[in-house]
């Protein structure tokens, strides 16, 4: 491994290893789904190192594997049928939410797992991984425009379902 | 502008996608209209909210992960205690048992005993004489070979080869003519 090689990996690792952690446990809602695909994704990166084309940025070719790793965990996860995985059971057991906070963010949390997948994937890497704009549309390979689009109907979604559970209690 | 366009614009702003020029004209715009300016805040709301749970989830995913890796800590530290107590009654017993070996005395051992065989003296006194006698010369190897055992001779009865019917026959005509 070359010096400069190392340098660049450990500084990538740096900027995005918090950003991929929080996309993926948000797209697995299993922590330890989270570190896996972390490291697999890492794993990924060194051996397809030379394959990088440089049309976009390394973050955007590097989450573009994250995307397709979360999709291969979440597939595996169906094929695994209606078993709940222990880890995901204990996920949020050690809360250090308040009542209010649960109660305040749980309509908000389900809104955004009822989105269709294109909204929920740009909310998640908006908001979980903190992307810009521009480094969602190179991750997702589509324009800018599209982006917002994506994000603003998102939202609104978000919106309208939370108003329905305000409404329903 | 349209109430969607407003909407837009203002989660552009929350983003902090909108650049400067952009960002002045829309909040002077928002200033000079009351209802765009609440459809603005309602949607910056919505977009602060949906950030604060998002980041409120990954951050007590991994609040439980300190407190799951202390609980795992203790827990390790709680199982390995009856290893550490038999390690400990162990590392005692070997104490004992090198102190006891260090400190006793060494029993003394037996001399050993000298074993000298000799002939029967009623095999062949003579036949020993003899060989005094002729040291050194024919005699004394032939006496010496008769003092050697012998193997045993063959009997010449054990000889028989014949048959298991060669002997029956003439048993049984024996005790047909009996």
């Amino acid at each position: 491994m070359t010096g400069a090689f190392k340098t660049e990996i450990e500084e990538l690792w740096t900027r995005t290893a918090g950003k991929i952690r929080a996309y993926a446990l948000c797209v697995c809602g299993s922590r330890v789904a989270a570190e896996d695909i972390l490291q697999d994704c890492y794993l990924r990166a060194v051996r397809g190192w030379m394959q990088f084309d440089g049309r976009a940025s390394r973050q955007a070719w590097l989450f573009g594997i994250v995307r397709k790793a979360c999709a291969d965990w979440c597939r595996q996860e169906k094929r695994r049928a209606t078993v709940v995985p222990l880890e995901s059971l204990d996920e949020f057991g050690d809360n250090t939410l308040e009542k209010s906070d649960i109660d305040r963010f749980e309509a908000v949390w389900n809104a955004v797992e009822n989105l269709d997948a294109e909204q929920k994937e740009v909310v998640h890497l908006r908001f979980a991984a903190g992307l810009s704009y521009a480094e969602m549309a190179q991750t997702l390979g589509i324009p800018v425009g599209t982006v917002r689009s994506r994000l603003h109907r998102g939202l609104n979604a978000v919106r309208a379902q939370i108003r329905e559970q305000e409404n329903g209690t | 502008m349209e109430r969607d366009t407003i909407e837009r614009l203002a989660i552009d702003l929350a983003a902090g996608e909108l650049n400067e020029d952009a960002e002045a004209l829309f909040r002077e715009y928002l200033a000079e209209h009351p209802k765009a300016n609440r459809w603005a805040q309602n949607m910056s709301q919505i977009y602060d909210k949906t950030e604060a749970a998002i980041e409120a989830k990954i951050s007590n995913a991994y609040a439980g992960v300190e407190v799951a890796a202390a609980n795992k800590k203790a827990l390790s530290r709680a199982r390995l205690w009856p290893v550490g107590r038999w390690a400990a009654v162990v590392a005692f017993a070997i104490g004992v048992a090198f102190a006891v070996g260090r400190w006793s005395v060494v029993t003394e051992t037996r001399k050993p005993v000298a074993v000298k065989t000799t002939l029967h003296p009623a095999v062949s006194q003579n036949l020993l004489d003899l060989k005094a006698k002729y040291e050194g010369t024919f005699w004394a190897d032939k006496i010496i070979s008769s003092l050697e055992p012998k193997p045993y001779p063959k009997h010449k009865g054990n000889n028989w080869t014949g048959t298991f019917w060669s002997s029956l026959r003439p048993y049984m005509k024996e005790k047909h003519d009996e």
